[in-house]
């Protein structure tokens, strides 16, 4: 299965996708910023995410998006992440100049309202509360990036690092925001659905080649990760029914072959139900009774973090050296060639699962174009393919080590019905 | 061409709804259907089988459960790890669940590896052993994550919704206690899979890219099932509504309160329902709702709440579900009574009406894009012994239905006193 993909630039440096499927009636417009929480000012995160929301909230001449977008029966949503924040809209394709329209016209400005700004400022700490703050184990990564990260800016959740933060923007300062990062040049569209891709680069020229290129601002300088040679360790002690840890360390940015070993490593480990960790520590050993692992994926250096819980009475010493035997096994490439094709196996069967709807191949071909370029996609169930148990064995011993780990412990205290 | 104003605002068209026809059915020579959903624009077949093997047909609480969940857990051939190891290596993804009226089986896999695959199921489902330590091992693991669940202010809620709209010995509202994680069985499961799964397909599905020799596959795996058996005994009737409607459980230090309002409503077979849906639709099935531009967009008190209208075998149920902050939950109560009582006391406005319209227009088209999709939302309507002329009917409902039709509706099933209510959090 190859996903078609043409792209074009309006000369005020938009960036455009499209991606035909005639299998549809309903068409996908998807605008990616290339800005998310790693751009935010240490003392104010959760801005990016704020914004987000205030995207919702009406231009002058559409006061209302969503009337407007469903009238034409469509629907939107987003998201923000560390890296880039990302709207997207699926609409009937004989509709889809509305999405077009509605995109096109926020891009121009939101009118951010004194009453906008203060809703949107409580549904985001209403968020924060529902998500992260009223859930047992919810606050893991509030705690574990700064425990991993030090001086990047992926030290801080999306959601930001204090709710308190967001509390500070200004009309002032979330205006300076939307000049700096929501521009065209500083964005790609992505047109996905019943259409060719000369109507759709028309169409796109239509609504979006007036406007203002803005100032360009200095790429990015974020300050790089140092290695550290040896990881920390938090103990948290909550109210929960069960011990639980999170075994973090930093491997290769997105971008760079070394990734995908990475997200293969984490396969191995926990992909499925015959994954090593479950079938060794939760099914034969009964160590854990829930254990998982995974790569978090950003753009710079990111995380593989292993989560678990621990079963009734066994010692925290003892999950930890299970799961650096699990790790040792693998640097000393303990992995059968049936064990390999497995995992490749799942991989190349959950890209044709993952890309069967319009809506999430519009979505991973934009974020294709952020990492470095939207064809690639293509290229990735090749790129598993060719992964070999050397590679895995090397990247393991190079940065999965022990030493290097970092861990978060949620330490249960007494069981009551009550939560601190 | 540069008309970027407000006067060049497109026009809006129609969402055109794919033509609703019956999909193509083959039955199987001991009567089971397959329902076909094929497509060629997708690189995934997906099967799909059901069984009346949900809690409604459960003589002890957890049989359900846990009968689903031990299918994989070893057959006479296989131990649980081989299994899992198996599927996988086949690049299948299996799933398995459980609700009130049914169970599922579920797989999704590439088309040259069906046959394995559905052959794997296939034992899978006729064969399994249960073996005593995989039980074990799920009811402390399962455990465990119902005691977390039963930290969250949300599963609360919810788990005395139900029984307070069912009362606690129906199995629509019997709550889980950990108590019954030490008490279920090996022999219960084994009886229950004979009785509910053996003789429990109900239909099966085959959904996107298959084609002859796959059809010919999953007749000859399962056409030797004994046919559906007839009910052992009808369903437990309910009590007469609760005399207590409205429950507060206090969860101390709570930053949120996670709100169930609702009642039991006509079923998906009723004349009043797909009027009911759009009534439902209105006051909190889209974003636009008039509880998410109260509560949300002009108030602040929550992320997100929502109205929904569903169906089970027995009955309809509507409910509205939120969390919100803690120190405002008594006055979001009191918003959303308010609107409910609006819809019955107010016409609703052309201008919001027609956008209703649109919008439940365009989610029709959605649920039926694509061969998952349409077959999920098929599912839906055959569960409930209907067909495709449920949506065509909901199709012509939303186009269709008066401003005094919507206002009748709400004030016959949006009274106050009929509901159930349920808080769980704090109200500080």
């Amino acid at each position: 299965m190859k996903i078609d993909v043409t792209k074009y630039r309006l000369e005020n440096g938009l960036r455009v996708l499209v991606h035909t499927d005639t299998s549809t009636p309903m068409a996908v417009v998807n605008l990616l910023y290339n800005v998310g929480s790693k751009d935010e000012n240490p003392s104010m995160t959760g801005f990016a995410h704020l914004f987000e929301h205030l995207m919702f909230g009406g231009t002058r001449a559409v006061p209302n998006f969503d009337s407007a977008l469903q009238l034409a029966g469509g629907e939107s949503n987003a998201f923000t992440n560390c890296d880039f924040t990302n709207f997207y809209i699926t609409i009937p394709v004989a509709n889809i100049e509305t999405a077009l329209w509605l995109e096109s016209d926020r891009m121009k400005g939101p009118d951010l309202s004194e009453k906008s700004l203060r809703v949107q400022k409580m549904v985001v700490a209403e968020e924060y509360r529902q998500r992260y703050l009223n859930q047992p184990y919810g606050d893991a990564m509030l705690h574990l990036r700064p425990l991993v990260y030090k001086v990047h800016p992926y030290r801080w959740a999306t959601i930001g690092s204090d709710i308190l933060h967001i509390e500070k923007a200004s009309p002032k300062t979330v205006y300076e925001f939307f000049k700096t990062h929501y521009r065209p040049a500083n964005a790609i569209l992505t047109i996905a659905g019943n259409i060719n891709p000369e109507k759709a680069f028309k169409l796109a020229r239509k609504w979006f080649n007036d406007i203002a290129p803005g100032k360009s601002v200095n790429s990015r300088n974020l300050p790089a990760e140092p290695v550290r040679q040896a990881g920390a360790t938090l103990d948290l002690f909550r109210n929960v029914p069960a011990n639980a840890l999170y075994r973090a360390w930093i491997v290769n940015p997105r971008a760079s072959n070394g990734f995908h070993t990475f997200d293969m490593i984490t396969d191995i480990l926990a992909g499925g139900e015959s994954g090593r960790l479950y079938a060794s520590l939760v099914r034969e050993k009964r160590l854990f009774t829930e254990i998982n692992a995974f790569v978090t994926g950003e753009i710079e250096p990111g995380m593989v973090i292993v989560n678990g819980r621990l079963a009734p009475g066994v010692s925290k010493e003892t999950a930890v050296e299970e799961i650096d035997r699990e790790m040792a096994r693998l640097a000393a490439g303990q992995i059968t060639a049936r064990e390999l094709q497995k995992v490749r196996n799942r991989y190349a069967s959950s890209f044709h699962m993952a890309n069967t709807g319009v809506l999430q191949k519009a979505i991973a071909l934009s974020h294709h174009e952020l990492i470095d370029d939207a064809s690639s996609i293509n290229r990735m169930v090749g790129l598993y393919n060719n992964i070999t148990i050397e590679m895995i064995s090397d990247a393991v011993k190079e940065r999965l080590n022990p030493a290097m780990a970092s861990t978060l412990w949620y330490n249960k205290t007494d069981q009551n019905d009550a939560t601190e | 061409m540069r008309l970027n104003n407000l006067t060049s605002k497109p026009r809006v068209r129609l969402p055109h709804i794919p033509v609703l026809t019956e999909p193509d059915v083959i039955h199987l020579k001991n009567g089971i259907p397959v329902f076909l959903f094929p497509s060629g624009n997708t690189g995934i077949v997906r099967l799909e089988l059901t069984f009346r093997a949900g809690t409604l047909t459960e003589t002890q609480p957890l049989q359900a459960r846990f009968t689903n969940i031990m299918l994989p857990g070893g057959t006479s051939a296989m131990t649980a790890r081989e299994i899992d190891e198996a599927f996988d290596f086949l690049g299948s993804f299996p799933n398995y669940s459980v609700d009130r009226d049914r169970a599922s089986v579920q797989l999704y896999v590439l088309p040259e590896s069906f046959n394995e695959a559905i052959t794997l199921l296939r034992m899978v489902i006729s064969d399994p052993v249960f073996p005593p330590e995989e039980l074990e091992m799920h009811r402390e693991t399962r455990l465990q994550t119902y005691l977390i669940n039963r930290q969250r202010v949300s599963f609360i809620s919810l788990d005395y919704f139900f029984e307070l709209l069912f009362g606690s010995d129906h199995p629509y509202g019997r709550r889980v206690i950990p108590e019954h994680f030490g008490t279920i069985g090996r022999e219960s499961l084994i009886g229950f899979h004979r009785l509910c799964y053996l003789k429990g397909i109900e239909r099966i599905t085959l959904s996107g890219n298959f084609d002859e020799s796959s059809i010919k596959i999953v007749v000859s795996q399962f056409e030797e099932f004994p046919p559906v058996a007839a009910q052992t005994r009808p369903p437990q009737p309910f009590p007469a509504a609760e005399q207590k409607n409205k429950l507060f459980i206090e969860k101390q230090g709570a930053l949120q309160s996670s709100v169930r309002i609702g009642r039991r409503i006509v079923g998906m077979g009723h004349t009043d329902f797909t009027g009911l849906k759009v009534t439902d639709t209105i006051l909190g099935g889209y974003f636009g709702s008039r509880l998410m531009a109260n509560l949300r967009e002009d108030k602040g008190y929550t992320y997100g709440i929502g109205s929904s209208l569903f169906n089970l075998n027995l009955t309809g149920v509507q409910m509205i579900a939120t969390e919100v902050g803690a120190g405002v939950t008594e006055n979001a109560l009191r918003e959303i009574y308010r609107e409910m009582s609006n819809l019955g006391a107010v016409r609703v406005q052309p201008s919001e009406l027609r956008l209703v319209r649109n919008s439940m227009l365009g989610d029709l088209a959605r649920q039926f894009d694509g061969p998952f999709a349409s077959t999920d939302s098929y599912l839906g309507a055959l569960e409930a012994g209907l067909s495709m002329s449920y949506f065509r009917l909901l199709e012509e409902t939303i186009k269709s239905i008066t401003a005094n039709e919507i206002k009748r509706l709400a004030e016959t099933y949006y009274n106050e006193n009929d509901f159930t209510e349920v808080v769980a959090g704090s109200m500080r």
